[in-house]
């Protein structure tokens, strides 16, 4: 294809009409739309309906439909009990996560001049291992003859190994923190890369330190990552349910482990759906305030 | 599988919450797999079609297969016997056994699958829902060699034979003990003695809501063997395991991570467990690891195969069931599933190292310590649900 030919195709493109074109990307976000239906949207609806079910118990439901499911999981303390831990935990731990991820995507986006890759596609790898294999590494290294509490009786500031470090809250925020640290610190990564660097050096040039130029410039530029990241550490920190069964004791439990045992154990999949809902109704408020962070952008 | 993809599936199967039979998955991903196989390679060249009384006519076909994963029995000894029999095997896992319960009363699941098991005491509830066939024992000969406790009287007559049929046959069994690691502790003998001050932070519950409850209600001095509480025995049952807890060091998800808290330290005793552990916890290292019946009493379990309502091609399926029945099989299945087998010949084949998980010279006695207790489906009115028990549990590990 000669220039002039480019040019044509090019100008041809630029001439055709808005609606054509909003024909093409539908077209083109159709097979995503599909997956997106079958895989999320139908399976939700579906739990959506069963969490209206009657149980009969035993893993048995009827058609008969009916708001009982969703009063037990309001009525209830013990669920009332794990959902604030839940979210006391979800909570702690979102904003732990993004205040050790914040520092670690600045320093790769604006203090690395090489291996930015290298350091990005570390971090990825490190989400490829197992996370019942991190688990259980945490579990060891918290442990009453763990490296922590080895360490520490070594060098004479503990006498006896400090039993609070595992199968506690602290255990699981520990735990939960660290699970979340990478895919925060991406999306941390990708929404400073629109940030230019040489609006930070004019903060600074301006008299601006180097505190207040991140606080001033990068982070409201950088709000939708941050928002984003802080909805992603709480949905996954709340929602989790394997970490405290593993490291959380007798005081960690979490509103996943009751929501998990209606389904495995209980057999009662109605109060199971019922709670599952009542977690997604939580998270989407959270989320919606969360957004409105994203006003300070810009600022 | 390989590498850490098989690192983690173990994990997976160790760690994920447990109830007694989930433990059976952790066992034999660590345990039992390990026991298992000098075992099997000394036991591989005795075939077992000499000791077997055969079912007669063609077997090959499909066994669909819906229970716990081990269950289905896939050691080398098995495997070679369906292969030369061209039986296949498809097999669908579950965690719970109410996952048994919603798939075969659903309209979908009617028909899929013609082979599973139920916990003993869930035999008059799965007659009344209608998932149970009529088995022909003259397709299973070999029942006829179990021990009296499995094939005559009270229990059999609740549990696998009523209403003029045999309903399953009881394949696998075992109890819960509490552990102990003799080298730290002086013994434990009783269910209470995991309230005293010297065990604070010492020990870890198990995450299995039938052996806390049963044994509770056993220490209380409450329990009876319909399983039967009223509301107010059942809020006892609470207080007992509540003050039980919060003198734990952690509520365990499984067994098999319990096994793991032995060999890190962290702990010097459980309660549920079961005699496997001593086992499992010398793998590790640590061979003082001691069990023990609570003076108290403990809980059976016995878990029965069964023919789904519905299930079809079923000639490959009674010669299964017939044939794990054989000394050799029963052999096999004792180290691999770490639990009693339950014919007379097949208790005699066990080897030593698997005869620590039930006693095979005093199984009445046994189960007089530790029944099979009835499990409140239907209760009377005035009395905890089964529901109410599993609510009741979730209420202790939440406090």
């Amino acid at each position: 294809m000669g220039i002039g030919q480019g040019v044509l195709t090019a100008t041809r493109r630029q001439q055709t009409p808005a609606p054509a074109r909003r024909r093409w990307a539908l077209l083109l976000l159709l097979p995503l739309g599909v997956a997106i239906s079958l895989g999320f949207v139908v399976p939700l609806a579906l739990l959506f309906v069963k969490s209206f079910e009657t149980s009969l118990g035993y893993g048995q439901v009827s058609g008969h439909l009916t708001f009982s499911s969703y009063v037990t999981a309001l009525t209830s303390p013990l669920y009332r009990t794990v959902a604030v831990n839940a979210f006391e935990i979800g909570g702690i731990g979102t904003v732990l996560t993004l205040v050790l991820s914040f520092p670690l995507a600045y320093f790769i986006r604006f203090r690395l001049r090489r291996g930015q890759h290298t350091v990005l596609l570390l971090i990825m790898i490190s989400l490829f291992a197992g996370y019942i294999v991190k688990i259980y590494a945490w579990a060891t290294i918290l442990g009453t003859y763990g490296v922590i509490n080895t360490a520490l009786q070594d060098i004479g500031l503990i006498r006896h190994p400090l039993s609070v470090l595992l199968f506690s809250k602290i255990a699981v925020l520990i735990v939960v923190t660290y699970l979340s640290i990478p895919v925060s610190t991406l999306i941390l990564v990708g929404a400073m890369q629109n940030v230019d660097r040489s609006l930070l050096e004019n903060a600074r040039d301006l008299g601006a330190g180097g505190l207040r130029a991140v606080t001033s410039v990068l982070v409201p530029l950088s709000m939708t990552g941050i928002v984003a990241s802080l909805a992603y550490g709480f949905v996954v920190i709340s929602g989790d349910y394997i970490t405290p069964q593993l490291v959380g004791g007798t005081t960690g439990q979490m509103i996943g482990v009751p929501i998990s045992d209606q389904f495995l154990s209980v057999g009662d999949q109605p109060l199971g759906s019922a709670l599952s809902f009542l977690m997604l109704a939580v998270f989407v408020i959270v989320y919606l305030v969360l957004t409105r962070l994203e006003r300070f952008k810009g600022v | 599988m390989h590498g850490e993809e098989s690192i983690r599936h173990d994990l997976e199967l160790l760690d994920r919450a447990m109830t007694r039979r989930r433990l059976l998955r952790g066992g034999l991903a660590i345990g039992g797999g390990a026991l298992a196989l000098p075992l099997l390679g000394a036991c591989a060249s005795g075939g077992s079609t000499a000791a077997t009384q055969s079912s007669g006519g063609s077997i090959a076909g499909t066994i669909d297969f819906i229970s716990y994963v081990a269950y289905d029995l896939k050691f080398p000894l098995m495997n070679k016997w369906r292969s030369s029999h061209g039986i296949d095997l498809k097999s669908t896992y579950i965690s719970d056994q109410s996952e048994v319960t919603a798939k075969l009363t659903s309209p979908a699941g009617h028909g899929l699958y013609n082979l599973s098991s139920y916990s003993a005491q869930y035999a008059p509830f799965y007659k009344k829902l209608g998932i149970l066939t009529p088995l022909d024992m003259s397709k299973i000969p070999n029942y006829a060699n179990s021990m009296p406790f499995f094939k005559s009287g009270k229990i059999w007559s609740e549990y696998w034979n009523f209403d003029g049929h045999q309903w399953g046959v009881p394949f696998t069994w075992g109890y819960d003990s509490i552990n102990y690691n003799a080298a730290k502790i002086k013994p434990i003998t009783k269910t209470s003695d995991f309230l005293l001050p010297e065990l604070k932070n010492k020990f870890a519950v198990a995450d299995d809501m039938l052996g806390m409850i049963l044994m509770s209600a056993q220490s209380l001095g409450i329990a009876n063997p319909r399983g039967l509480f009223t509301t107010s025995q059942l809020n006892q049952i609470v207080a007992f395991l509540t003050k039980m807890k919060k003198n734990a060091r952690t509520v365990a998800s499984g067994f098999g991570d319990i096994v793991n808290l032995y060999a890190s330290g962290e702990i010097v005793a459980n309660i549920s467990g079961f005699p496997g552990m001593q086992v499992l916890v010398a793998q590790k290292g640590i061979t003082t690891i001691r069990s023990a019946l609570p003076e108290e009493g403990s809980l059976s379990y016995c878990d029965t195969y069964f023919i789904p309502a519905g299930g079809n091609d079923t000639a490959s399926v009674y010669a299964f069931i017939n044939e794990c029945l054989t000394p050799p099989m029963q052999a096999q299945e004792a180290g691999y599933l770490q639990a009693g087998v339950t014919t007379v010949n097949g208790a005699a084949a066990v080897a030593a190292p698997n005869r620590v998980y039930v006693p095979y010279n005093d199984v009445t006695s046994l189960f007089e310590k530790a029944p099979l207790f009835g499990l409140p489906f239907s209760p009377p009115a005035g009395y905890a649900s089964f529901t109410d028990w599993t609510n009741a549990w979730e209420s202790v590990k939440a406090s």
